[in-house]
């Protein structure tokens, strides 16, 4: 959002107290000036900078106190050495490098030693050696042909005619056929890959896809598993709950009469209680120095009497009714109307720093107090103030009076509440 | 220049900036306020500093 010269002199007519027509004449002359640099030498402002030509063009040197206060956030914060273990250093690559060859040795005979578990449990057929073995075929697409033969069957038995019977067990017996070629077809592909696995056991097998895929398998299973349960243990929750409900209003509905019964036998040990306790406050009121050694109940009224708290200093106490009179203050300033001048020698965004600050200026003897205002970006701003006074200049003298830095670095500030 | 006008000129500009808006003056220019993260740096020495984050005023005059 961008504020043009109109919206600037307003503001500047509501903080300074002068008409508009003397601060619009006074900002054209600011504007001149410092256009006018154009020409000649540099222009100071005191409190808020330096207008200077660079490279043919205006620029804008910022007094320090203004930065400080524009950056009022980060004003403490110093630079900061990051620590050595932060660099990445040759060294630490070469040593990573190093270990990843060595866990692919690893790896290798990880997987020979899972096939071969494999084997032993069952799960990947051996050869036999009575086996025929199957001589290798062309590449075959399983999908395409037994398709293709269900259809002939079809249209060839469609074809018979008369004889429905043979027409069925021609069927059948097509069907059949259909089966045992599958059948022979995934065992070529079982034996193949049985072969190719042989094969590969006697060859150096490379950790980047079986060795994964074992793995990767077994994690999904356990998931898979992890995600089951929490299911079924949710599942059941809900059903229990429901259940538990109907319960307890059964309870309620067959046991009226039980409740009865109940709220005497209350009432009854309520009394007891109270006697109980009667009787116990007697004794401990007349002679609370006796020690019986049974453990008495202790009683509000006992405590009562501790009225100070040994832990407080009075310094803590002095300090806390200085931030009760701070609060009231501004309670107060709030509901004054009349304008006046104060010496702003702080302007935090934390209200408790705010306070301390005002603290540590009462205990000089100062009339310090906290204004708080609220940004329209929503930000609130404490500023910490010095008097109050009917004029600038007055205010301005009170400012000059201070102690170092503050003679020096302050703002006068022109407030209606 | 008039001090109490002096005065205002710098409190509103401030306040202006602290509410991150930008401030254009015709005849000079744009005063704007703008915030620079904190960054590392590296130092000839070898070593590395996290420089603290910044809001500054940037002025850019007016084209003419």
């Amino acid at each position: 959002m961008t504020i043009n010269n109109e919206q600037f002199i307003k503001r500047i007519t509501e903080q300074s107290g002068l008409s508009e027509e003397q601060v619009t004449k006074e900002l054209n002359d600011f504007i001149e000036l410092s256009s006018g640099v154009m020409k000649g030498s540099p222009l100071t402002i005191e409190g808020l900078g330096t207008f200077r030509l660079k490279k043919g063009r205006l620029s804008f040197e910022t007094d320090p106190k203004l930065a400080v206060e524009i950056n009022y956030k980060y004003a403490g914060m110093l630079p900061i050495e990051v620590k050595k273990g932060y660099q990445i250093k040759k060294e630490e690559i070469d040593d990573a490098s190093s270990d990843e060859n060595s866990n692919q040795e690893n790896i290798s005979d990880r997987t020979s030693v899972e096939i071969d578990e494999k084997i032993a449990i069952g799960k990947v057929r051996e050869p036999k050696k009575d086996e025929v073995p199957v001589k290798a075929e062309p590449v075959i697409k399983v999908e395409d042909k037994p398709k293709a033969e269900v259809v002939e069957t079809e249209t060839s038995s469609t074809k018979v005619d008369g004889i429905e019977g043979d027409s069925d067990v021609e069927k059948s017996v097509e069907i059949e056929t259909t089966e045992n070629k599958q059948n022979e077809i995934a065992s070529t592909k079982a034996e193949k890959s049985e072969n190719n696995e042989s094969k590969e056991l006697k060859t150096p097998i490379k950790p980047d896809d079986k060795k994964t895929s074992g793995s990767n398998t077994t994690l999904f299973a356990l998931i898979a598993a992890a995600i089951i349960i929490v299911a079924v243990t949710w599942f059941l929750s809900q059903k229990s709950s429901p259940v538990e409900k109907e319960q307890t209003l059964v309870s309620k509905t067959t046991s009226p009469i039980k409740e009865e019964p109940k709220l005497i036998e209350e009432k009854e040990m309520s009394k007891s209680d109270e006697k109980e306790k009667m009787v116990q406050e007697k004794p401990l009121k007349e002679k609370p120095s006796q020690n019986t050694g049974k453990t008495d109940p202790i009683h509000t009224e006992d405590l009562n009497d501790i009225s100070i708290n040994p832990s407080q200093t009075p310094t803590d106490a002095s300090k806390q009714k200085m931030v009760k009179e701070i609060v009231e203050d501004l309670s107060q300033s709030s509901q004054t109307s009349e304008p006046y001048y104060t010496v702003v020698i702080y302007t935090l965004s934390y209200q408790s720093r705010a306070e301390q600050e005002v603290v540590v200026w009462k205990e000089k003897n100062y009339d310090s107090f906290m204004k708080s205002n609220q940004s329209k970006s929503g930000k609130m701003l404490y500023y910490v103030c010095l008097g109050k006074f009917s004029s600038f200049p007055d205010a301005k003298n009170f400012a000059q009076n201070l102690p170092e830095p503050f003679n020096s670095k302050f703002d006068v500030k022109r407030l209606t509440n | 220049m008039n001090e109490t006008f002096r005065a205002s000129l710098i409190s509103v500009l401030r306040d202006v900036l602290h509410e991150k808006k930008t401030v254009e003056l015709e005849g000079l220019g744009t005063f704007k306020s703008i915030h620079i993260k904190q960054y590392q740096k590296p130092e000839p020495d070898g070593r590395v500093v996290l420089m603290p984050p910044i809001d500054y005023i940037l002025f850019t005059p007016e084209k003419k």
